[in-house]
């Protein structure tokens, strides 16, 4: 019998985290339990990003200055002060965009803390450890553009620092700086190129999500709906207590010298402000490799999954298995010539997990886990009934 | 069957609660109960739990983590709808269903899986014995 | 199909369609101000039944804002929401209303639906 509980190399933060969902258990119950739609959680800001971005979209102008309106000043800075100021309601979507990515970026931290310390991120699960973390760097990089966006003293010296850190990386930089500007400076169309990466990332999320549910049957993508009410009561909340507010408008004649930070999306303009741009860059990309390598860093040497098997001669074809399967990784192909059936169960072994829940799902005793077959479990409720009392 | 036989079965996912079981698959803690571990409670058959009632058991209590934690993603709620007979294979007709007992309890509850077991035991003694076959 | 929509469902599904369809398109309609003139059939319809002046009432009613009267009362008494905040007052207020009765409702729904949650299953017996 398997024996993964016990030796995983984070037993300890196992317990923790089931004694402090056993503690919310008692207070929520099971079925409000926030971590148990830990995967959900960003997943139901993001649509509240999405729905809060379409409006605040509706208003936003994407340019630097008054080029087209020669009259009246009219440019990004004044467009989302009209939104904050004028607006019925404006700075109160303002504040749940942001507050909603802030959120967003804290539950995707605790999804991926939780799944990490459950020990649910590897082998048949690399595939949504890795594009989890791609999903996340994106999600990072598109809240970074939407502080490009606003067009305060702040966006001006993060577009500078981006680019100049862009420019840093050999061969590919002075392109990446270029692509990222729009131009070789600061132009009015800079920030469409941002609106455009902010809007279109955005989407590109979705085709990320796609893959990051792949092989997942059944994927839990909603909170309940009390869970989302209190959701959006802590933005709400957040928006009340703390009004968003831009800074001065941007004035490129100037160099503003310092900000205040948002560290949810913007601790890696702290660090680099901190070191030499090629020692950032370092840092960053080696952080990256490491976080996406750790299931094969914390355990060299996996542990052998033993995959569930059909009995050839047993299978029926019905299909059970293969619907309850939590990873997709049982195949109906068609039968071979000469069987009764017309289908038959076969097992992808990279995908199986070695559950047992097809097993479960067997009404023929036609697959079975090699180290606990099914006869091996009645024949052992026949041992223990027999012992004596 | 006589009286001093009487066993009551458990089936129990491995991560779920923690439960001691001596070398014989019997648990010290509650008097007659025999356990059987699996890698998840999805992987129980309702074609095992009727086995065991067959085979003379006088309850059987199958044992999952807390509903929506599953290790393994949805094998305890799997089971649940087998026993409540919601998802194919679900038990014959015949099978009693007032001797199973399903608990979904998770690593730490301990005292709750102990108390709950005990008293389960103690209302299968009140039920009819099951008829021999 | 067609005995879905005749359903009291498929009736209150169809209506509600029917008023976003209609809003959205007034929505656009009143930020031009409600420009260009309708047809004669309709613009007697809507004046008949009093529509046409609940419509561009309540659309040109969205400028100054939900938040606006709760504003106008809560800086006559004095109240500073945060000192930080430079959009409407009222915007604010009402949020964190609307993030108070968020919380109770949620933790209402809880209450009452925690009866659902299990951590035992017993079968119920079938004849």
């Amino acid at each position: 019998m398997q024996k993964i509980v016990d030796n995983h190399p984070l037993k300890a933060f196992n317990s923790l985290t089931l004694t402090l969902e056993n503690i919310t258990n008692k207070v929520m119950t099971s079925k409000y339990n926030p971590f148990y739609y830990h995967g959900a959680l960003p997943q139901y800001y993001l649509w509240v990003l999405y729905l809060s971005g379409l409006l605040l979209f509706a208003y936003y102008i994407p340019t630097i200055d008054n080029a087209y309106f020669s009259k009246n000043l009219v440019n990004a800075w004044t467009s989302v002060d009209y939104i904050t100021k004028s607006l019925p309601f404006g700075g109160v979507i303002r504040g749940i965009h942001r507050y909603a990515g802030d959120a967003m970026v804290i539950t995707i931290f605790l999804h991926a803390i939780r799944v990490w310390f459950t020990d649910r991120y590897r082998q048949y699960r690399w595939l949504q450890w890795v594009s989890g973390i791609v999903l996340a760097l994106f999600v990072l990089f598109i809240g970074q553009t939407g502080y490009y966006l606003v067009w305060d003293e702040r966006s001006l010296l993060l577009t500078r620092m981006t680019a100049g850190a862009f420019e840093a990386i050999p061969a590919i930089g002075p392109g990446l700086k270029t692509w990222f500007l729009n131009g070789d400076q600061i132009t009015n169309l800079t920030l469409s190129n941002f609106l455009f990466i902010h809007i279109g990332l955005s989407f590109f999320l979705l085709f990320g999500l796609w893959v990051h549910y792949l092989r997942m049957t059944r994927p839990v993508m909603t909170p309940p709906p009390a869970v989302n009410y209190i959701l959006t009561a802590f933005v709400l909340i957040c928006v009340f207590l703390f009004p968003i507010n831009s800074g001065q408008m941007a004035d490129l004649n100037t160099q503003p010298s310092s900000f205040e930070i948002d560290w949810f999306f913007l601790f890696p303009y702290a660090l680099l402000s901190q070191m030499p741009v090629g020692a950032y860059w370092a840092v960053m990309v080696l952080g990256t490799v490491a976080i996406t390598a750790l299931p094969w860093i914390m355990i060299p040497k996996q542990p052998e999954i033993e995959t569930a098997e059909v009995v050839l001669n047993k299978c029926t074809g019905c299909s059970l298995c293969y619907k309850d399967c939590p990873y997709q990784a049982i195949e109906m192909v068609p039968a071979p010539a000469g069987s009764r059936f017309k289908l038959l169960a076969t097992v992808k072994d990279f995908r199986c997990s070695g559950c047992g829940v097809c097993v479960g799902a067997c009404a023929f005793d036609a697959i079975d886990l090699p180290d606990l077959p099914d006869a091996e479990v009645n024949a052992k409720i026949k041992a223990l009934l027999e012992a004596k009392g | 069957m006589s009286d001093a036989q009487k066993t009551v079965i458990t089936l129990i996912c491995e991560r779920a609660v923690e439960v001691n079981v001596d070398g014989g698959g019997a648990c010290p803690d509650v008097p007659g109960m025999k356990v059987i571990k699996f890698p998840c409670s999805g992987m129980i058959q309702p074609l095992m739990i009727e086995a065991a009632l067959k085979g003379g058991a006088e309850g059987v209590v199958v044992c999952g983590c807390q509903i929506g934690d599953c290790y393994y993603r949805e094998g305890n709620r799997m089971i649940r709808e087998r026993l409540l007979g919601d998802r194919p294979p679900t038990m014959k007709k015949g099978t009693d269903r007032r001797r199973i007992l399903a608990l979904w309890l998770a690593r730490p509850q301990k005292d709750r899986f102990i108390s709950e077991s005990k008293e389960f035991i103690a209302t299968l003694g009140s039920l009819a014995a099951p008829e021999a076959k | 199909m067609i005995k879905y929509i005749l359903s009291p469902k498929g009736i209150i599904l169809l209506a509600f369609a029917g008023a976003v369809v209609a809003v959205s398109v007034l929505m656009a309609w009143s930020e031009l101000g409600f420009s260009g003139t309708l047809p004669d059939w309709l613009s007697d319809l809507t004046s008949r039944i009093g529509l046409h002046g609940l419509i561009s009432e309540s659309f040109n009613n969205l400028k100054p804002g939900m938040g606006a009267d709760l504003t106008k009362f809560l800086e006559s008494k004095g109240v500073s929401v945060n000192p930080k905040s430079t959009a409407s007052l009222g915007d604010y207020g009402y949020i964190l209303f609307m993030g108070i009765a968020l919380v109770i409702a949620g933790i209402a729904i809880m209450i009452i639906g925690k009866e659902d949650a299990e951590e035992k299953t017993v079968i119920p017996v079938k004849k």
